[in-house]
């Protein structure tokens, strides 16, 4: 039997060679009009087998006579064709060439961007190539038109401003919800509840998103494109798709980037600050990827390595980072899309801003001449000797601080997508975000001696604190599509649920009189700790119905229904509706005339409700528990709230998308009125009651504006391709009610902080305003005015982006901002130390600052310059055939900066972002650090 | 064969609702002590009078820095902490007007929860923690009435003038008393608020109780320096810390006094008085010299010398405090050795007040000081010097326990936040109240360091005496 079997394998394959000749087939791809296409994936049908082709189009690749090749490329049709006995075979990829984009956040299912109402914000992976950028916030800074991501600080890991279309909520931070591959992470974007404050820069968890693997980016404003969000979306969401591979031969590239880390000195007074404190730095990163598989699984995988050594000493980071992403058609209708990252963030701090242990930034706020020795507190009169002296603070400082966190951040998503008939599609995801971090600060007595804060000999105030988060947030969602057109009508029906569910526990331990150079708690003479217990759980379902006509007119209806544990008692289910229409006027047959000039037109206008959900269990009749001198401290309640809902905001919006000349020129002009009603105000009760402040469903907040953004493609031809982006949004804030409440407190400080108060801008620099008569002194005082706003007026990015021969490309990007007002805290210190400029006369130069609040509010506009990077892909015939492409790429980071503000960064914030989750407006110039200057060279392979 | 397959889902339905009890995301469980944990059940009573003694610590943090500023005592240098306090510019919309009142209320409302639902339903409560509930009510009162013009004393409802708190305050200690009557303190609370009511028969035999009770009685606000911020002793960080922004420094001629709010150890900062028999003593003094009756007065100051003198001190390294911070600006140019004199322009200088914190330990009264000797009160002569002698001892042995601006008759409105959210504020509630003769420069000094002399260039304690009639001040008279 075995033999037979033998003889017959023998004979088949015998019989094989003879009918089934391997041949090498070439040719090139081009798209309709001819053009090479570059990339073009062409697979030997039914393996892994396959080759891209190079940038002119060309290919070739050995295979059997009988076999058929599979032609792909995003954005056109994909081509199958039968080898036989050609050695040449050329394709025309064509078809779908004006493929219409597809968007997915906030739709329920994808969709295609023209049949929606709302504006929907995309960042390609075109877009995120050849930056070097290592956090999310960083990555979409500039590159989303309608939103602005300010870095409150330099140092790496820190939290960031990120926020678009004004504030709509006093109750929590301005950062968008993020979801990967549809599963709710971890945004925190301030200090955490039980966090260790080294001055003003708190870490973040945009921080250890994952970035190497994005294929694309969708963010959606908060009000009607968030509906299908209910309660949890009033800020917009952020939506990343993972790469999920092409099918193809494996495809592996390696990538190193080396550069050098400079800080900026464009925003201090003193030369001296930038020679002393600065070092260069010098960053590092690789990264390996691959990627392929067949017509039925694909991969991508990615890891890469970063770190630096820091702009000034003491300041480091490094991180890891995996994630691998397959894509399964496990049978003709089941598809399985499966991803996991892992991230490991490890940072190494120093005091900064509200903190007096800031000695570098001290430089600039006057350092005192008796503490440390100096023969003036004015660095530009510095001796050489005096120069020394804080040069060796500053090192011993570094050198002995101990302040590290370190990150650790599990993520995936699971997605089964099945098509049970023809048009009806059934998607089920779920995933996790794990994060992990730690924070620990050992001030030892040496420490403490060199910050002058003890006196020489002291053994007895070492400290030690160590806080530990644990984040879980497990996201679960099923929804059900179904497309049907009837005559000239299209319908698209969406339903679905989702839930999510936040876990977030922390501890802290301070211990105090440690032995030094304990790295332990445990050699301590006290040790206190504390936790905190957060979670939270949304759940809801949604349907939407999407209606077009004859391919111009659409209507959609959608709407969401949430519950949430954080509720009131009393409140139960969340209706959050929404109603669109758009019209393609272009698709008019009496637009054809028109077409040579205007290639497209759509009007629209939409209406929908989203929300912020109220803390967890701010519904409850809480006590206050604490350890005092060893007993348990009870202390009164505020009363129970069974209402408390969540706030609700309702955006109505209108625009209209044109493109000209070709799509040569895109206009795309939006206006929205966006309102918070039952907004979530912290604001206090009367102080006669004795109770402390709770969240409340009481005010109203007013956000509306315009958002243009256009392209213009400015030159294209064989050689060239040059575009540019640029968009100009206007914000009008108003705080239309308080509810009956005081006014109340976000942030800064007592004699000057942003404030909630009715009929002025949320987050309004509230302080004393000075008038000086002719002679200097102090003419009046008006206190507790409206100083100015904090939130620009306008504001915009845009982006040069140019292609030459295919081979060089240039990209700059930069975003800007006017209209609003920071406070120069660094001058108000400056005051205190008699190192001021002239704002206050000397006549007045015995005021209380408490009176001269006003005098230190400054313009907070801005132009930067974030990114301007070059690059070249070499030719392949440089190479030999395991090389596909090589490309290298030069980038300069934070290169130009212009602003009017006096020695501070109106982008730095030195306040706020402490508490956990809140909203934080910025507008604190104060000792903080700006992003450095980053010059990186980077070397990219593929095989 | 449908049978089966009905069985089947059937069975496939049950474990998919079961399972649902392995995974039910809704189930959040509140970390938090809610209301309904704490009432009615057994020793809650002891768990509310920490929380208390806890609030206490908050309400003092609060009043201790802004008093110490708006007085002579102490003057700012260069801190976050508030500075129109310093030049008595006392607002309705100042933030630290709003943050005491709001202390003040959370103490009165704890103590109000304790006594009417917390006391009653524990089965373990005693009639002296029921003692200690009124006496923290009463305090609340107390401290109303001492330090604001009018405030509400039920939440939402209209400012009652200070009279009203200190009747309120009378009332409860008074219920203290009743339950616990060997306690000197309730004695001596009682004296104290009939003392700034004017009631001087009622505050001399309260006065004279006390003394009787207990000859060495000291109550103390403590610290938590342990667990958190909100606990430990602002006034500490602002008196000795530094390296910071907290930098507080005393009238010259109070610097032997200086830090009364110390760092004991790396876990214990130093507690300050807030009820002392000291005060049982000085009432008696004022209402001799009320009387006219000089030498009784003279007899009673120099019981108080001699109480004093039995009180402890503390010997520490208090070289971080400093005293000449920069000698780039005058501000932080303060005398700080001891060969300096002190002196009020156009009196004598006097040696002796002023200590050199870098060489060597400091000591210094932990209770009570003062720089008067017997020889000093028999030179007196006329009832001016007397009174003025006597707030001189006043403003020392009450030093950094927030009593100066008492004594000065400041009071504070009722603040904004009140106001905006309390229909029933009025304007005159808003508008603080300070005596016009009060110098708005009280701390202000004249350094010579070369000479080794400094003038302070009010002698506040003289010019009490000089309005004595003013009904802002000095009670008896």
């Amino acid at each position: 039997m075995k033999r037979n079997l033998l003889l017959s394998f023998a004979l088949i394959t015998l019989f094989s060679f003879s009918v089934i000749a391997q041949i090498t087939v070439s040719g090139k791809v081009t798209d309709e009009s001819g053009e090479g296409l570059p990339g073009v994936n062409v697979v030997i049908k039914g393996t892994t087998t396959g080759v891209s082709t190079d940038l002119d189009g060309n290919y070739q690749i050995s295979v059997d006579s009988d076999a058929s090749l599979i032609f792909s490329y995003v954005g056109f049709e994909t081509q199958e064709v039968t080898v036989g006995s050609r050695t040449t075979i050329d394709v025309t990829m064509g078809g779908a060439v004006q493929l219409e984009e597809v968007v997915v956040t906030g739709q329920g299912a994808g969709i295609s961007k023209n049949r929606i109402a709302t504006t929907v914000d995309v960042v390609s992976a075109k877009d995120l190539e050849n930056k070097p950028l290592t956090r999310i916030d960083q990555v979409i800074q500039s590159a989303l038109p309608s939103s602005q991501i300010l870095m409150s600080s330099g140092d790496p890991g820190t939290a960031s401003i990120v926020r678009s279309r004004g504030i709509a909520s006093a109750a929590l931070s301005t950062t968008p919800i993020i979801y990967i591959d549809g599963v709710r992470v971890d945004n925190l974007n301030t200090g955490t509840s039980l966090g260790i404050a080294t001055g003003g820069a708190q870490s973040s968890a945009l921080a250890d998103i994952p970035v190497e693997a994005i294929e694309r980016i969708e963010f959606v404003k908060g009000g009607a494109a968030t509906t299908l969000f209910g309660a949890d979306a009033g800020n917009g969401v952020i939506q990343i798709f993972t790469k999920k591979g092409q099918a193809g031969k494996a495809r592996f590239t390696f990538e190193t980037q080396l550069g050098a880390i400079k800080g900026t000195g464009d925003y201090f007074k003193y030369d001296a600050t930038s020679d002393i404190v600065f070092k260069t730095g010098f960053s590092q990163t690789y990264r390996i990827g691959a990627s392929g598989g067949n017509e039925n699984v694909t991969y991508n995988f990615t890891g890469s390595i970063n770190g630096d050594n820091g702009y000034r000493e003491g300041i480091e980071n490094q991180r890891y980072s995996l994630r691998t992403t397959i894509n399964a058609s496990l049978n003709e209708k089941l598809n399985l899309q499966s991803s996991l990252g892992f991230v490991s963030n490890n940072f190494t701090r120093l005091p900064n801003a509200n903190s007096s242990f800031d000695r570098a930034y001290g430089i600039e706020q006057g350092l005192s001449t008796g503490t440390f020795g100096l023969s003036t507190n004015n660095p530009d009169e510095w001796t050489p000797a005096d120069v020394a002296i804080v040069s060796q603070l500053l090192s011993d400082v570094a050198r002995t601080a101990d302040i590290t966190e370190n990150v650790k951040r599990f993520q995936n998503s699971q997605s089964l997508t099945y098509d049970p008939i023809d048009k009806v599609s059934i998607k089920a995801t779920f995933g996790v975000d794990y994060r992990y971090s730690k924070q620990q600060a050992i001030n030892t007595n040496e420490y403490l001696i060199v910050q002058q804060s003890e006196a020489p000999g002291t053994t007895d105030q070492g400290t030690i604190a160590v806080t530990e988060r644990n984040f879980l947030s497990s996201t679960g969602s099923l929804n059900i599509q179904y497309e049907e057109t009837y005559n000239d009508f299209s319908f698209i029906t969406i339903a679905g649920g989702q839930f999510f569910r936040n876990d977030d526990r922390q501890t802290r331990l301070d211990a105090t009189n440690v032995v030094e150079g304990s790295k332990s708690v445990n050699n301590s003479s006290e040790v206190i700790g504390q936790d905190f217990i957060q979670t939270v759980t949304n759940y809801g379902f949604f349907g939407k119905e999407n209606v077009g006509f004859k391919d111009r007119y659409f209507v959609d209806f959608g709407f969401r229904v949430d519950y949430n544990t954080a509720f009131g008692t009393d409140v139960g289910g969340q209706f959050f509706p929404s109603f669109g229409a758009s019209y393609v006027v272009s698709n008019e047959a009496f637009f054809d005339g028109l077409s040579s000039v205007v290639s497209f037109m759509k009007l629209r206008g939409t209406y929908g409700e989203a929300g912020n959900f109220p803390a967890p269990f701010a519904r409850a009749a809480n006590l206050e528990v604490n350890s005092f001198l060893g007993g348990t401290a009870v202390q009164p309640f505020v009363p129970a709230a069974p209402n408390l809902a969540p706030e609700r905001v309702k955006t109505t919006e209108f625009g209209v998308d044109l493109r000209f000349l070709d799509d040569r020129f895109s206009l795309a002009v939006t206006y929205f009125d966006s309102k918070t009603e039952d907004a979530l105000f912290t604001a206090p009760f009367a102080p006669s009651f004795g109770l402390a402040a709770r969240q409340r469903n009481l005010g109203t907040i007013s956000n509306k504006g315009w958002e243009i953004v256009s392209t213009f493609n400015i030159v294209r031809n064989a050689d060239w391709d040059v575009n540019l982006t640029a968009s100009l949004n206007k914000i009008e804030n108003k705080v239309e009610s308080t509810g009956g409440a005081a006014e109340f407190n976000i942030g800064g400080f007592t004699f000057l902080g942003p404030f909630v108060t009715e009929g002025l801008p949320l987050g309004y620099l509230r302080g004393a305003q000075p008038t000086f008569d002719e002679s200097g002194a102090l003419a009046s005082v008006e206190r507790n005015t409206d100083l100015g706003k904090t939130l620009p007026d306008y504001f915009g990015s845009m982006t040069l982006s140019a292609t030459f021969k295919q081979r060089w490309s240039l990209f700059v990007t930069g975003d800007w901002q006017t209209g609003g007002y920071s406070v120069n805290t660094n001058e108000v210190l400056r005051f205190f130390r008699g190192l001021d400029d002239d704002r206050v006369p000397a006549a007045s130069s015995s005021v209380s600052f408490f009176d001269l609040g006003g005098v230190w509010v400054e313009s907070s506009d801005y132009l930067k310059i974030r990114n301007i990077s070059l690059s070249y892909s070499m030719p392949n015939e440089w190479f030999n055939d395991h090389v596909k492409n090589v490309q290298v790429t030069f980038t300069a980071l934070n290169p130009l900066n212009f602003f009017k503000a006096t020695n501070f960064d109106p982008e730095t914030t030195g306040a706020g972002a402490r508490t956990q989750n809140a909203v934080n407006v910025g507008g604190f110039g104060y000792g903080t650090f700006s992003a450095p200057r980053q010059f990186i060279g980077s070397i990219k392979f593929n095989f | 064969m449908k049978t089966i397959r009905i069985s089947i889902i059937l069975f496939l339905a049950t474990l998919v609702i079961n399972s649902c009890d392995l995974v039910d995301p809704t189930e959040v469980v509140n970390p938090n002590v809610t209301e309904g944990t704490i009432i009615g059940t057994p020793n809650s009573t002891s768990l509310w009078l920490v929380g208390l003694d806890r609030q206490l610590a908050l309400t003092y943090n609060e009043i201790l820095v802004i008093a110490a500023l708006a007085s002579d005592n102490y003057v700012n240098t260069q801190t976050f902490f508030n500075q129109t306090f310093d030049i008595l510019d006392i607002r309705f919309n100042d933030a630290d007007v709003n943050a005491l009142a709001l202390d003040i209320s959370d103490l009165r409302n704890s103590a109000d929860v304790g006594i009417n639902a917390i006391h009653p339903g524990d089965s373990e409560s005693t009639d002296a923690q029921l003692a200690e509930l009124h006496f923290f009510r009463g305090w609340a009162f107390l401290l109303g009435g001492e330090i604001f013009k009018t405030l509400p004393a039920v939440g939402g409802e209209a400012a009652l003038p200070a009279a009203t708190h200190l009747a309120n305050a009378i009332a409860d200690f008074q219920a203290a008393e009743a339950l616990d009557a060997t306690n000197a303190g309730y004695k001596l609370a009682l004296a104290r608020a009939y003392y700034f009511t004017g009631d001087k028969a009622n505050a001399v035999i309260k006065a004279n109780e006390a003394i009787a009770a207990d000859a060495a009685y000291l109550r103390n606000v403590e610290w938590d320096a342990v667990n958190g911020a909100a606990s430990d002793s602002d006034l500490q960080d602002a008196l000795q810390d530094r390296g910071n922004f907290d930098d507080l420094q005393p009238l010259p001629s109070l610097d032997f006094l200086d830090p009364k709010a110390y760092a004991v150890s790396s876990t214990l900062e130093a507690p300050i008085p807030i009820l002392k028999i000291e005060e049982a003593h000085l009432i008696l003094a004022e209402a001799e010299i009320s009387d006219a009756d000089l030498p009784g007065a003279n007899q009673k100051m120099k019981d108080v010398i001699a109480l004093v003198g039995t009180r402890a001190t503390a010997t520490f390294d208090d070289s971080v405090e400093g005293r000449t911070n920069d000698a780039t600006t005058s501000t932080f140019n303060r005398p700080d050795v001891t060969t300096v004199t002190v002196g009020y322009a156009g009196e004598a200088q006097r040696a002796g007040l002023v200590l050199n914190r870098l060489a060597g330990d400091i000591t210094i009264p932990v209770i009570s000081g003062t720089s008067l000797v017997d020889a000093d009160i028999d030179a007196l002569v006329t009832e001016d010097d007397y009174l003025e002698a006597l707030y001189l001892m006043r403003q020392e042995i009450f030093i950094a326990e927030g009593r100066r601006w008492m004594d000065l008759g400041i009071k504070l409105p009722v603040s904004e936040v009140e106001q905006l959210s309390n229909t029933n504020i009025t304007a005159s509630d808003i508008e603080a109240a300070v005596p016009a003769f009060l110098p708005t420069d009280m701390d202000a000094i004249t350094y010579d360091a070369g000479a080794g002399t400094c003038v302070i260039t009010h002698n506040v304690n003289a010019i009490l005496a000089a309005n004595k009639t003013n009904a802002a001040v000095l009670p008896f008279h």
